[in-house]
């Protein structure tokens, strides 16, 4: 049974925290993911016609109607003390089902392609970094020192309310810029499991199970502005953190698309680098953990990696080999990206889930990267999010459909129209019926895997990817694509691994 | 429910050696469809395929013994490497065996569930992922009234096709996640085929089919009717129904009445050896359609027109 806690107002529902144990609880209460996982499959025609009305708008009013949305989903500034962490944790676990013991949990960084694990072992996954938008006066998306005073007595109090966290102020004139004009994005990291986390794991994870703790390792430059309180400009996506500090052709270009007054961004210097707000591990909630499994005999496993893009091809490989295993016929690719997946109809329809980031550059070219070194896939099919911003790093749908001719059979893009990406707002209401009505094939659900079937493989192929399964008292780190350590240091912040177009 | 056009879909029959098997492949090929065609003896396999082509279908020809599970997978394997897919499975090779319970050797007991149940298995196996990938395609699985009523003195031949209804059902339950695939039983009645000359026989009496008997392409007909337009349950002729009348208001007056039926007139009075029949190896005589039961006066009164070509008989 699964117990009914309404999420908290303030919680993002456009955030792969929120998207992504949605997507895993789903999958656990036997459902699948339309919408989201925002919304009942009884919402969809509703959900269609809306998106087909806001598609048919005006561009401007379009993203006006998607800034308004996210808005919708933020907590007023002079509110910020009603936040509650804990709360949130509350509503997070009251997602899973209770009515069985789990050999396992993950917790930690936000993964996409660990969605499909959890859901191949039967196990939730726990998140570490939550989004909590702040609504707030308007500010110029390329004046980051506006959105830094603006916030600064609000995340005080927060952070008051909430001794236990460090927040990732995150500010990205980039991807986010229509919703950063009215929205200030609070990721806040939990140093430490939490009564509401203790609690669940207490009561749905088996004697003797396995806490895996999810730690990616990318950093990103961040300004201390005051205690737990951090200053990130800028975020993994299609723009380099050079670029982001020092600008470059292409953000001169954009900016000067987007009619700003600016040239380059004028950024706060950076007096450090912390976990990447988003996607990185803040590590003190291993200390925690260290504890916890201590004081109740649970093993710790640390899955560890240094960009989140790096589990996808290590997931798609050992959900291949078990599809032949399942006596799965078929060889087809769900390439998804973001939060827009979906685990239930990926095993349903025999699909290797291959999971993007976020529907930028470096994105294709991992995922071209991946298909120049694998056997082909008869059919290719993608769901592409759509942001509604002609980003830095953004390519254009022609690169995507490129890819997607790498199928021997058929490659298609499910729910997109190409000719108002990346404005294409309906697609969050397309992609599910999209996916049903064109793959046809329909397997059975399989029973969850051993949780030690996922270890062996790693442990087996820890060679191949650069993805390592470590004890807690490993070395921090796993080595990157590029087979360098990262630096240390101050100002030595950790640019994302380069990603070379292949031959 | 929507099944499949024959002329757009790739089949496999297995048992096509004679009999139904035979008449549904030439059925099948005279409507364009493909065929994968699967039994004991090759070259009779072969010379069906022959037929099929003629008709106007494609064929594939393959000797299989549906009890090995390696060689059913490899059937289906290159009849998708031929055909690109497989659509639909219609399972009926089997074969039967006659004598008391306790006449009849364990060997030959186990055989022929054997070959009528987990052959129907295995084929169901290997086929079904591949409908699955499809999202859809129809097994049918040929049964026999003896599923309703069962008969005394061919106690296996009447367990198996009771396992055969089993398996059926509880199939269609199973695959209800799956709504695109159907899974039908057709019951045929007594039908002039040579499974009556190949079966075994430790009675002691020679056998023959009881009246009334059906010809094979009127079960053929039927099952491709029900390719076309699935339904859970199709039985040929008028047996049937009655027979399930029979049981749902008499079942006591019923076994008594199909007791003596079988005593008097499925078992004849001509004394015979005891035999094993086709249950351990295929038998070449008599691979046709026909097993030669119905007089010309009655094949004509059941028989439709078919195509000369039909007849053509070998073996």
């Amino acid at each position: 049974m699964r117990s009914i806690v309404k999420p908290p107002n303030y919680i993002a529902n456009f955030d792969s925290a929120s998207g992504m144990l949605r997507a895993t609880a789903s999958y656990l209460r036997g459902s699948d993911f339309p919408l989201l996982g925002m919304m009942s499959h009884k919402m969809k025609p509703l959900a269609k016609l809306y998106g087909r009305t806001v598609n048919s708008l005006p561009r401007q009013m379009r993203e006006q109607v998607y800034i308004w949305s996210g808005w919708n989903e933020a907590i007023a500034a002079r509110r910020a003390r009603e936040i509650k962490i804990e709360r949130i944790a509350e509503w997070m676990v009251s997602e899973y089902p209770r009515d069985r013991t789990y050999p396992g949990v993950m917790v930690g960084s936000s993964n996409g392609a660990l969605v499909h694990i959890c859901c191949a072992l039967g196990i939730p996954w726990l998140p570490q970094t939550m989004l909590v938008p702040i609504r707030r006066g308007k500010v110029h998306p390329d004046e980051p020192e506006d959105d830094i005073e603006r916030c600064r007595e609000p995340a005080r109090e927060m952070l008051e309310e909430n001794p236990d966290v460090v927040l990732h102020q995150m500010h990205d004139p980039n991807q986010d810029r229509l919703m950063v004009q009215r929205m200030s994005y609070f990721r806040v990291k939990k140093k430490t499991l939490g009564p509401a986390y203790e609690r669940f794991i207490e009561e749905t994870v088996e004697p003797g199970g396995t806490i895996y703790l999810v730690e990616c390792g990318l950093r990103w430059p961040t300004t201390t502005i005051q205690d737990r309180h951090l200053f990130q400009f800028g975020a993994l996506g299609g723009a380099e953190i050079d670029e982001f500090l020092h600008g470059s052709e292409r953000v001169r270009e954009y900016l000067k698309r987007y009619k700003s007054h600016r040239e380059k961004w004028d950024v706060p210097e950076p007096d450090g680098e912390s976990p990447e707000s988003e996607w990185g591990f803040e590590e003190s909630l291993r200390d925690d953990v260290e504890r916890f499994a201590a004081e109740r005999d649970y093993r710790v496993k640390r899955i560890a990696f240094e960009n989140p893009h790096e589990t996808s091809p290590l997931v798609a490989d050992f959900y291949r080999q078990w599809n032949r295993e399942r006596g799965v016929v078929g060889n087809r690719l769900l390439v998804e990206s973001f939060i827009l997946m979906e685990p239930f109809w990926t095993l349903r329809t025999g699909s290797v889930p291959y999971w993007m980031v976020f529907n930028k550059e470096p994105s294709a070219a991992d995922l071209e990267k991946y298909l120049d070194e694998r056997d082909p896939f008869d059919e290719i099919n993608m769901m592409l999010f759509s942001h509604g911003v002609d980003s830095v790093g953004l390519p254009p749908i022609s690169r995507w459909e490129e890819l997607l001719k790498r199928a021997t059979k058929h490659g298609r893009l499910l729910g997109v129209n190409p000719k108002k990406y990346p404005r294409h707002f309906a697609v969050f209401a397309l992609y599910h019926d999209a996916l049903l009505r064109e793959v046809q094939a329909r397997y059975p659900l399989p029973p969850h895997l051993d949780p030690e079937r996922f270890e062996s493989f790693l442990q087996q192929h820890s060679d191949a990817y650069s993805v390592g399964l470590r004890e807690l008292d490993d070395a921090a780190h796993v080595a990157s694509d590029d087979g360098q350590a990262p630096p240390q240091g101050r100002h030595a912040w950790r640019r994302p691994s380069p990603h070379p177009r292949s031959g | 429910m929507r099944g499949l056009k024959i002329s757009d879909s790739v089949l496999v029959v297995t048992g096509v050696s004679s009999g139904i098997g035979r008449a549904t492949a030439l059925e099948i090929a005279h409507r364009g469809g493909a065929v994968v065609l699967g039994a004991r003896q090759e070259q009779a396999v072969r010379d069906v395929a022959q037929q099929c082509e003629q008709l106007g279908g494609r064929a594939l020809a393959l000797g299989v013994d549906v009890t090995d599970e390696q060689a059913v997978l490899e059937m289906i394997e290159r009849g998708v490497e031929q055909f690109g897919r497989i659509d639909g499975l219609v399972n009926n090779a089997a074969v039967s065996v006659f004598g008391r319970i306790e006449q009849i050797p364990m060997d030959v007991f186990r055989r022929v569930l054997e070959i009528n149940v987990i052959g129907y298995v295995h084929c169901v196996r290997a086929v079904l992922p591949h409908l699955r990938e499809n999202g859809g395609g129809v097994i049918i699985n040929v049964s026999s009234v003896v599923e309703i009523a069962p008969q005394p003195f061919t106690i296996p031949y009447s367990l198996s096709k009771c396992a055969d209804g089993g398996l059926t059902e509880a199939l269609r339950m199973e695959l209800r996640d799956t709504p695109g695939i159907h899974v039908c039983s057709v019951l045929p009645p007594s039908v002039d085929t040579p499974v009556f000359q190949h079966a075994g026989n430790y009675s002691g009496w020679d056998v023959q089919p009881m009246d009334p008997v059906y010809p094979a392409e009127r079960v053929a007909r039927s099952i491709v009717r029900c390719i076309e337009k699935p339904r859970r349950e199709v039985t040929v002729g008028a047996v049937g129904p009655m027979m399930k009348l029979i049981q749902a208001i008499a079942p006591s007056w019923g076994e008594r009445f199909f007791s003596k039926q079988v005593r008097e007139n499925h078992l004849t009075d001509q004394r015979k050896r005891p035999n094993v029949g086709n249950i351990f190896e295929p038998d070449p005589s008599h691979n046709s359609v026909s097993g030669g039961w119905l007089d010309e006066e009655k094949s004509q009164r059941r028989r439709k027109p078919i195509p000369e070509r039909f007849t053509v008989t070998s073996g």
